[in-house]
């Protein structure tokens, strides 16, 4: 075969393309910390008690983000001040398919670029605590396969004394959408690492409309759904954002 | 000559190109995670809770509370009762809440939501607590009046009053015959308690040998599907926008026939309910 220059020039257009950022998701301007502060809003599904653990199955929806910042699918487990959370998170920065993610305080997001979760599949999201104040963040397929994990130092975090299961989003306007994604299969873990379904909990922040938690029917006191979209449905596979 | 020159060329140019692209590749490894500022995250904590005996049973008067709502708008208690000198509660004047400051409010108003034989269930409605309220107690009467501490949250927290939250009683409570529970915030006619009382655990092991980690996981993604609204609930809406439904599970102690108070927790305030046999 005759390698000419044309060719070439062919051949390298797609890969400088990818290079020089032509083909890449904009990733916006840098977010200043006050602009990150933002507006939060939340459908809170929240135990209260002691404990060492928590683990849920939460599905990836793909909510549209109309402002900055997130719309964000979590469980946590909380102290006082000190937390550990994961879950996933969707945001103006992270493109069209939501990220996995962890945090703990005060509250920075630690974002996982890969694996990345698929829209409409769920994942199982399991906090557990390794000693006193060191803490376990596995992320699993629904099968148990462990796709990532980390240990997390969070000193004075011996163990809960509330867990929640979360949807929030951090829009000033309320414009952006919590999706709709069931927290499922909620379960607790005590200090002998027994585990235990929530059997029940209390409705934490609400703000609805338009957001809102509710039990999902058949078994409404371990299978929650947060939601919140304007009455706009967004189907698995939307076009972005 | 020109066919190396080509070559050459394609060489330099995939070079720089290499180079240009390791430059560009985020250092975070496949697997790691990396901080992203621009997202702040974090729960927002509400330490209140229900009280663990929200009850009275004296003389005059059987009363428990099964539900809190706490608000920037108003407390409000979902109530059974039975008086024993019926009326003596009816005066606005003999029911408030009092917290720990000595902070008293007066009822606002009284919703009846049903009666079963002589157990009146309804709603009482009250002011907003104070921002420094950390005990809520309920005041029934006037001369003795009988105190039931609701709701309490821990010192070192303090929820801003701006934040909701609606409450439930863990366990059951035997009321004059019946045996009454919190069910669900939902429709439901299987008995929360029980299931929680007989819910002994089990390791991660057992969970993944039997293979039930997902078992009370609906089968069908929920995702972009909200969860219908009930016919039920439709009815008793009337149109109106609903914040929460909930559920008692009241139970005949002697005939052991259960009995639902489905209640719906309604935007504008309003609470609706009916008693399903």
């Amino acid at each position: 075969m005759k390698l000419t220059i044309r060719k070439l020039a062919l051949l390298f257009i797609p890969i400088l393309g990818m290079v020089t950022g032509a083909f890449l998701i904009n990733p916006g301007p840098p977010l200043s910390v006050s602009e990150a502060a933002g507006s939060h809003f939340y459908a809170q599904a929240k135990k209260n008690g002691t404990y060492y653990g928590v683990w849920a199955t939460i599905e990836t929806a793909d909510p549209k983000i109309r402002e900055v910042y997130f719309s964000y699918a979590s469980v946590n487990i909380i102290n006082g001040t000190k937390w550990v959370e994961t879950g996933w998170v969707k945001s103006s920065t992270s493109g069209c398919v939501p990220k996995f993610s962890w945090a703990i305080q005060p509250g920075t997001a630690n974002i996982i670029d890969s694996p990345r979760p698929s829209v409409g599949v769920a994942y199982q999201y399991q906090i557990t605590r390794n000693s006193p104040g060191s803490w376990k963040i596995r992320i699993m397929n629904t099968g148990g396969l462990v796709l990532w994990q980390t240990d997390v130092t969070n000193t004075g975090l011996n163990s809960g004394a509330e867990i929640q299961a979360v949807g929030e989003v951090d829009s000033a306007n309320k414009k952006n959408d919590m999706g709709v994604s069931g927290l499922l299969s909620l379960k607790w873990r005590d200090s002998a690492s027994i585990w235990y379904n929530w059997n029940g909990w209390a409705l934490g922040v609400v703000n609805n409309p338009p957001y809102s938690v509710v039990g999902v029917t058949g078994d409404p006191n371990n299978n929650v759904q947060v939601r919140g979209n304007q009455g706009t449905s967004v189907p698995p596979g939307a076009p972005c954002p | 000559m020109r066919k190396m020159s080509i070559f050459l060329l394609a060489g330099l140019l995939l070079t720089s190109i290499v180079a240009y692209t390791l430059t560009r590749i985020p250092r975070t490894s496949r697997g790691a995670s990396a901080p992203d500022p621009s997202i702040v995250l974090g729960p927002v904590v509400t330490g209140w809770s229900m009280d663990d005996l929200p009850v009275s049973a004296s003389k005059t008067l059987s009363f428990a509370a099964h539900i809190v709502e706490l608000n920037e708008q108003r407390t409000a208690v979902v109530y059974s009762m039975l008086e024993v000198n019926a009326g003596d509660l009816t005066a606005a004047s003999a029911i408030s809440t009092q917290d720990e400051n000595g902070h008293i409010s007066k009822v606002v108003k009284v919703i009846p939501l049903a009666k079963v034989d002589r157990l009146e269930f309804g709603v009482m409605i009250f002011g907003p607590r104070q921002p420094d309220a950390h005990e809520l107690r309920l005041v029934l009467g006037k001369t003795n009046p009988v105190i039931v501490n609701i709701a309490k949250e821990p010192r070192d927290l303090q929820t801003s009053v701006s934040l909701s939250q609606m409450l439930y009683r863990e366990n059951y409570f035997d009321q004059l015959g019946y045996r009454i529970s919190f069910n669900a915030w939902s429709w439901f006619t299987e008995d929360r308690v029980a299931q929680m009382l007989s819910d002994t655990g089990q390791t991660e092991a057992q969970l993944r040998q039997s293979n039930t980690p997902q078992v009370s996981v609906v089968t069908a993604s929920a995702t972009a599907t909200p969860v219908p609204i009930k016919t039920l609930a439709v009815e008793l809406a009337a149109g109106e926008p609903v914040h929460t439904e909930a559920t008692l599970r009241i139970e005949d102690t002697t005939t052991h026939r259960v009995s639902y108070l489905y209640m719906l927790f309604l935007m504008n305030g309003d609470v609706r309910a009916t008693l399903v046999q």
